[in-house]
């Protein structure tokens, strides 16, 4: 991961100041960086949204193919994830040095929305013959802490904002069918995506709990821990990353702090899909 | 290839004229963390640059050169740009030949004498295709350098151009760029006429050369005029809020 340089004395500091519920740039512990979203700047895709999280900058844009189901799950679509950590966000990200940290956040975003958690079936055209492969792809344009909750934010977003043309389909004597788009351009279908899981990274540091963390408070984290919650609450996925160790106990404490800032995240979530202009911002 | 040039009025399939460039947008110092960084879109085709440095190689000694700067160049396209889905933003053959490419540009115009043992970085991402995507990464990666502040001999400002119907077109869109007529892509200095970029792979009858570099030198020129007009006016609004200050 690209990672702040600092001396033992600035993280001295930072880690002072945390334990004083005051981080660098002033923020509370459980305070998001200012978000906003801009959606439909990717022409050529079904669905495209930009997300701006602090300095964090990512590009999610879905695009879909026509595919045959599994064999095993003959009515569901497919649903894949692809992230490039472009050398933009960071010079060692150049050549193949970012292809570890993107394949840390496709294997969080593709727990995180597994079938478990989205409804795959919507994405079936005829049951056993045909579906649609969605493919999320992420740039990231601009790394400054907090990636996880950045990508599945925007992955969300995206999905949401994705409106697939409704297909018209034929079926001979043989058993073979034949599709083609509806006469109606402008029927499209939309996915329903409101209960896919919002991401909440929580970062560990000395002995208090931030959220949100920046690129400075990522480099003196010993453990961050990550849960998806619903948006009825529930946890639907947790992971702990980060060489440190964590008491059982305090795992109650950061829950709480997580499910606040999910609420959170919820309600930018909710007011971002709903707005009628492309973009929308949180302070 | 009857509908890319209409006969009669003479307009392109966007209808534009053959010597017209695409509405060119740009955005400089849209990244915080970078020394340098510039946002251009020409018409539908969106890319972004970013400059780091000048600073110590990442290498080692052993990639220094004594006595200048090493460019170190990244040319990817973001899976999702084109109509078709990518399967890999970099390291294919194409994108591996236009980082060279962008390379022997930039290494033409940046003063590296001026920067020994050190290293620039100038990384380019297509993010929505729509031909000359080349073009418009030279634009921006232009602009992303004089961002950083980076002493360069002059502006390098890039143009496509394609053969129909014996009009040479500028600035050529997808559409134009896989209708298997001719097409090369041209960087110049504006400011001295000097040419250095010449790049194409499709073969064109030598006497048409002369017509269609004349047209390339004259978008490139427009380009320029775009690009430097942009700079101006962002140079006039920092002096102002700096003059303010003091």
């Amino acid at each position: 991961m690209s990672e702040a340089f600092l001396s033992e004395y600035e993280k001295i500091f930072l880690l002072h100041g945390v334990q004083d519920d005051l981080r660098l740039d002033g923020r509370a512990p459980n305070d998001y960086r200012p978000i906003r979203v801009e959606f439909e700047n990717i022409n050529n895709s079904y669905g495209s949204c930009q997300l701006i999280l602090g300095d964090t900058k990512v590009v999610a844009a879905v695009k879909a193919e026509l595919d045959t189901p599994d064999v095993c799950t003959p009515d569901m679509g497919k649903l894949d994830f692809f992230v490039d950590c472009s050398a933009n966000a960071a010079p060692e990200f150049q050549g193949r040095g970012g292809e570890q940290i993107a394949s840390q956040i496709v294997n969080i975003l593709t727990n995180l929305f597994s079938s478990k958690n989205f409804d795959l079936t919507q994405l079936c055209v005829v049951p056993g013959k045909k579906c649609w492969h969605l493919y999320v792809d992420i740039v990231l344009l601009e790394s400054s802490g907090n990636l996880y909750d950045a990508c599945a934010l925007a992955t969300k977003l995206a999905l949401s904002r994705a409106r697939f043309p409704k297909l018209k389909i034929k079926s001979d004597d043989e058993g073979q069918v034949e599709i083609d788009f509806a006469d109606d351009v402008d029927e499209v279908i939309q996915l329903n995506v409101e209960s896919l899981p919002h991401s909440v990274s929580v970062c560990k540091i000395g002995n208090s709990y931030v959220v949100d963390s920046d690129l400075k408070e990522e480099s003196v984290t010993k453990v961050r821990i990550m849960f998806g919650f619903d948006d009825k609450g529930n946890i639907r996925y947790t992971s702990k990353d980060g060489f440190g160790s964590l008491d059982p106990d305090s795992l109650y404490s950061i829950i709480d702090i997580a499910k606040n800032s999910s609420i959170k995240l919820q309600q930018f979530y909710t007011n971002a899909i709903s707005t009628t202009n492309n973009e929308y911002y949180s302070s | 290839m009857a509908t890319l040039l209409d006969p009669i009025i003479g307009l392109r399939i966007d209808g534009r004229r053959p010597n017209e460039l695409r509405k060119i947008q740009c955005e400089v110092g849209v990244f915080a963390q970078a020394d340098g960084s510039a946002i251009v879109s020409q018409g539908n085709t969106k890319v972004v640059a970013t400059v780091y440095g000048p600073h110590e190689n990442r290498g080692g000694r052993s990639k220094s050169l004594h006595d200048k700067a090493v460019i170190n160049c990244q040319y990817s396209v973001a899976t999702f740009s084109g109509t078709e889905r990518k399967n890999k933003p970099h390291g294919d053959w194409k994108t591996v030949e236009m980082t060279s490419h962008l390379k022997q540009t930039f290494e033409a115009v940046i003063l590296t004498e001026k920067f020994p043992k050190s290293q620039i970085d100038i990384y380019v991402e297509v993010l929505q295709s729509d031909g000359s995507n080349y073009c418009a990464c030279v634009n921006a990666a232009t602009l992303a350098i004089i961002d950083a502040g980076i002493p360069i001999k002059d502006y390098v400002c890039a143009c496509s151009v394609s053969l129909i119907r014996d009009t040479p077109l500028i600035d050529i869109n997808h559409l134009e760029e896989s209708s298997g007529s001719p097409h090369f892509t041209l960087a110049l200095l504006p400011n001295y006429d000097q040419i250095v970029l010449l790049e194409s792979a499709s073969r064109m009858h030598v006497d048409y050369l002369d017509k269609m570099m004349e047209s390339a030198m004259v978008g490139c020129k427009d380009i320029y005029a775009v690009l430097n007009k942009y700079i101006k006016s962002r140079v006039g609004t920092i002096s102002k809020n700096f003059s303010n200050l003091i």
